[in-house]
């Protein structure tokens, strides 16, 4: 109880520290977002004119109407071939097509009518808003779409790009979760460094008070710092063009990914600044660690498009889940309870194992 | 151990590695006492204060403070311990007032307590003006008297200081002094300080401890001290150091048995009838031609007690440290 008490007073350090600073450290975290949004969300732009195999099972005029929409208008869908099953299967493995859409018999006049959708997974750029384009005309039809992500050829398609909001917001979600991450290493465990070299630790660690309360305290403000960034970044990318599909109502999940994920990178911030004493090695160090994290995590690709060893690394990265669940939540617009579940259970295991690594290796930290 | 001692030390010893820094050190610090701990740099005092805090495990031996036992009940101790350490020890981002306010509640100080505390410890730093400016903002001699009264806020038995004054300016350093004998006389609050400034144990303290690597080589009062090297005064002669041997032995050949030659300098204790044996000395040199730079006679000072002890000045040890430190700040300028 009394080390919650002192953790909390230690707290409040941090956030007059963090209020005397706020301006700049908001005007600081705004740049990485920025910069990142501005050129690779038009670097990884959709493609217009995706070419698509439909297979038609249903032959009925809600199916005609269906393909006409998918070649209407914004979505950009450029129907190459109406074939068998078969073939159009064929020619998405050969990357002759991006996707192939089966319209189930009955489309639209029976309730249950589902319509598959095969989508290539290999496509450096977007496959991701291919799907969203699909499941919106899908959506229209009040019907259901199931994807799946079929490994094929798609570096032989060639298309042109046009901008698009669906990967802006796709590299959103990666960023904010990045931004989450990034700030623990530079908030709690930075200043945990600063806090020894400075003599501060040696002031906290003479005080009746437990070696835990300090490092939770850390904790606390690097998720505070790292909520804060995320936001931050969340704002400069809607309004640099990125959407959330499920509106206001995703907020909420949005914050709980960003405060769990941060959590757990406060833990792994802190465990590092416990026994690494230079800022330098302590940045490099923290810097191999969250790059590759990042880039495993999806947040430009999807990671079924990795490499076979890449995308094992990326199953056991937690990044991945917090990016996966956020994309969910501004791409699709909802999450499935199950995703919540499953995706929220691994990341308290990872914020409380790295805890725990990070207080057990503060408690023999040195205080200079 | 007694009733009467506020800190006790026994047998207490630390290696780093192969390295002794403290080396078996027995020293009682008494209730209500200012003492000192005076030594040149790497010494052992900053180890010997923070095995005090609990910072650092001794390798061996034990330390009470007020009747607790540090090794096994740290926590309880410290709450009776106010610190000012070595490095400035203030929150630079946070306001006078923050300062006191977060250690008030790091000590578990109740709230309402706090800030009847924030008001009287700012006023007795004469910080009230700057109560709510940020304490990085402050001048080096304002830092301190924060980060002094700061350590008072749990109103502790005892406040630790290790080298308080170092890099003050001797106004700033007076200023300091007057607190501290303030906070010790009006509060009854034990004061151990760590200071490599003679003038600094001179003045201030009750008693002193020399240490010298790791040791602790002369304790007592500074007039003590200086009785402790010989009666009457002490005469210094300089001359060229190649002839700081010879002059060495004629001294003590003529009977000054307390002479002692380092660097370019022969100190001796001169004892009764001074004006008569310096005459004589002064005809043995020039007999010998001996051609000396000078001769002076001063009272004993703690200089002269860490010389005869350690064969060397402690202003020199002094000197030669802050030296290497403005050589290494060229040094790094330089590769810049
Ligand atoms: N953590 C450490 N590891 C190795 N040697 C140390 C360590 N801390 C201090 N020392 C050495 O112990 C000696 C005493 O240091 P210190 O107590 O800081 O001296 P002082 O405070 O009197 O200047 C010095 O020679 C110093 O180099
Ligand atoms: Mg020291």
């Amino acid at each position: 109880m009394s080390t919650l008490r002192d953790a909390y007073s230690l707290y409040i350090r941090e956030l007059l520290i963090l209020k005397k600073n706020f301006r700049s450290s908001i005007a600081r975290s705004m740049i990485f977002p920025i910069v990142l949004i501005l050129f690779l969300g038009n670097l990884g732009s959709s493609p217009r004119n995706t070419p698509v195999a439909i297979v038609n099972l249903a032959g009925n005029a809600n199916a005609v109407q269906f393909m006409n929409l998918l070649e209407s208008g914004t979505s950009g869908v450029n129907i190459v071939s109406i074939t068998t099953q078969d073939s159009a299967m064929k020619l998405l493995a050969n990357g002759d097509v991006l996707a192939v859409v089966v319209i189930p018999p009955n489309f639209g006049s029976s309730i249950n009518s589902n319509v598959n959708v095969y989508i290539d997974s290999s496509s450096p750029i977007g496959s991701q808003s291919v799907e969203a384009q699909i499941q919106s005309v899908i959506s229209s039809f009040n019907a259901h779409g199931s994807i799946q992500q079929i490994r094929g050829n798609s570096l032989s398609i060639n298309y042109a790009f046009g901008a698009s909001s669906s990967y802006k917001s796709f590299l959103i979600a990666g960023i904010v979760i990045m931004v989450a991450a990034f700030g623990s290493f530079y908030s709690g465990g930075m200043t945990l460094i600063t806090d020894r070299q400075l003599g501060n630790l040696k002031a906290f660690f003479s005080a009746p008070i437990s070696r835990t309360s300090i490092l939770l305290s850390k904790v606390a403000y690097s998720v505070t710092q790292s909520f804060v960034n995320a936001m931050v970044a969340l704002v400069v990318g809607l309004v640099l063009g990125g959407t959330i599909a499920s509106g206001v109502a995703g907020l909420p999940y949005i914050i709980w990914y960003v405060l769990i994920s941060a959590t757990g990178f406060g833990g792994i911030a802190t465990a590092l600044a416990s026994r690494v004493g230079k800022i330098e090695v302590y940045s490099i160090i923290g810097m191999a660690i969250t790059m590759p994290l990042w880039f495993l995590s999806g947040a430009f690709l999807p990671t079924s498009t990795l490499p076979p060893i890449m995308y094992q690394v990326s199953v056991y990265n937690p990044m991945t889940y917090a990016t996966g669940a956020l994309r969910d939540v501004m791409l699709k617009g909802y999450l499935p309870l199950s995703t919540f579940v499953v995706t929220s259970a691994i990341l308290i295991m990872f914020s409380i194992v790295t805890i725990l690594i990070s207080v057990i290796l503060f408690k023999n930290a040195d205080y200079k | 151990m007694s009733a009467q001692s506020a800190i006790v030390l026994h047998k207490l010893l630390k290696r780093f590695n192969d390295f002794t820094a403290v080396n078996g050190i027995d020293l009682e610090i008494k209730k209500g006492e200012i003492f000192g701990l005076l030594g040149p740099n790497g010494a052992g005092k900053s180890t010997t204060i923070n095995m005090i805090l609990g910072l650092i495990k001794p390798t061996s031996g034990s330390i009470t403070v007020e009747d607790i036992d540090m090794i096994n009940k740290q926590e309880l101790g410290k709450a009776h311990i106010g610190i000012v350490s070595q490095e400035t020890l203030i929150e630079p981002e946070l306001t006078a007032a923050q300062n006191i306010v977060l250690f008030g509640r790091l000590y578990h100080v109740s709230e309402n307590k706090i800030d009847e505390k924030v008001d009287e410890l700012l006023n007795l730093a004469e910080l009230t003006d700057f109560k709510d400016k940020y304490a990085g903002t402050f001048s080096g001699g304002m830092q301190r008297r924060l980060a002094v009264v700061r350590a008072l806020v749990h109103d502790p038995d005892i406040i630790l200081l290790d080298e308080p004054t170092n890099g003050l300016d001797v106004q700033n350093r007076v200023k300091l002094w007057e607190l501290l004998r303030h906070i010790n006389e009006t509060r009854n609050v034990t004061v151990l300080i760590t200071t490599q400034y003679l003038e600094e144990a001179d003045n201030l303290c009750n008693r002193i401890a020399i240490i010298d690597h790791g040791k602790i080589i002369a304790l007592g009062t500074s007039s003590q001290l200086k009785q402790s090297i010989g009666k009457g005064n002490v005469i210094d002669i300089s001359a060229n150091k190649e002839l700081i041997p010879h002059i060495e032995k004629l001294m003590k050949d003529m009977g000054l048995e307390s002479a002692k030659g380092t660097g370019n300098k022969v100190m001796a204790n001169i004892g009764t009838d001074p004006m008569k044996k310096i005459n004589k000395l002064l005809g043995i040199l020039e007999k010998n031609k001996i051609h000396i730079d000078g001769i002076s006679m001063h009272e004993p000072t703690l200089d002269d007690v860490f010389l005869k002890l350690t064969g060397t000045s402690m202003r020199d040890a002094v000197e030669t440290s802050s030296k290497n430190d403005r050589w290494l700040a060229g040094g790094r300028h330089g590769m810049m």
